[in-house]
């Protein structure tokens, strides 16, 4: 398993990026980083709304309410332009670390 | 199906908080505590285990609360030194002749976290330049009123100043008024 601090410096990006198509609500974000990452990586409740929340708060992501058809009313949470433009720059940021650290570790020999 | 409304209601406490704000993440935390049962129902397990598994995806009532309480406090605007940071951090990328300007700010900043460092001397700096330019000031208008602008008369280039020669030999401007009548009257 990950570590929670790894875990924690990947969510907003992860967030952001299941943002980018298209509006989802909290368990759905949840859920498809759970299954986007073959079940290796699940955040807890207490992980995931707060970051949400804060998101919301600096205007990267815009929730509401919706109500459709046979369903409860769920949050939904949509891609800001001030959000797109933060996971831009965090996709780079996270690309170039990796590939700075890839770099260091060299090729795998196992 | 337990009420999750009331369910969250119960164990979350979330303090300083507006209430609309606080309805708000209380509905939603007990729609993803349904979503979590329900799954767990369709997946054949009874409703203990399935009230359980949704209770397991909260974790620490405590620990969602104190972190819900941190993400909805407002962000910290960034500090005047922050503020210059990003700025110097901006000119330098910019080449040729900017980093000189980004070493200015580096100064100013260093200076600027100095003076936070030591307010006692901070306060008597501020007084003493706020002393000095008061005093400028009020030095500087007095000269300008008294010596660069011209006097408050109708013909100030014809004013004169009379010194009469006293007894001893010597100049002064204070005549008697006797004489300064004989004066005035010479000159209509």
């Amino acid at each position: 398993m990950f570590s929670p601090e790894l875990k924690k410096g990947s969510i907003e990006l992860l967030t952001l990026s299941l943002l980018r198509d298209r509006p989802r609500h909290g368990y759905e974000i949840g859920k498809l980083m759970e299954l986007g990452s073959g079940g290796r990586l699940r955040f807890t409740v207490s992980a995931l709304y707060p970051t949400l929340y804060r998101m919301e708060k600096k205007e990267w992501i815009k929730g509401r309410w919706v109500e459709k058809e046979g369903q409860r009313r769920r949050y939904y949470y949509r891609l800001m332009p001030k959000g797109k433009a933060v996971l831009f720059e965090q996709r780079r940021n996270w690309q170039d670390y990796v590939a700075a650290i890839n770099q260091i570790l060299g090729p795998s020999h196992a | 199906m337990p009420d999750w409304i009331r369910y969250v209601r119960e164990h979350l406490r979330l303090a300083d908080m507006r209430d609309d704000r606080k309805e708000k993440i209380i509905r939603e935390l007990a729609g993803q505590m349904e979503e979590m049962y329900l799954e767990a129902r369709a997946a054949q397990l009874t409703e203990d285990e399935a009230l359980r598994q949704a209770e397991r995806q909260i974790g620490d009532w405590e620990l969602l609360s104190v972190e819900l309480g941190c993400a909805e406090r407002p962000t910290q605007t960034a500090t005047a030194g922050q503020r210059i940071q990003r700025f110097e951090e901006e000119i330098r990328l910019k080449g040729k002749g900017w980093p000189m300007v980004a070493d200015t700010l580096q100064d100013l900043r260093y200076g600027l976290r100095m003076l936070r460092k030591n307010p006692g001397f901070t306060t008597v700096t501020i007084f003493s330049l706020a002393l000095g330019i008061g005093l400028n000031s009020t030095i500087f208008c007095l000269v300008d009123r008294i010596i660069l602008q011209p006097l408050p008369v109708d013909h100030p280039a014809e004013l004169a100043l009379i010194k009469i020669r006293t007894e001893k030999g010597g100049l002064s401007t204070s005549l008697p008024y006797p004489e300064y009548l004989e004066l005035r009257n010479q000159c209509k």
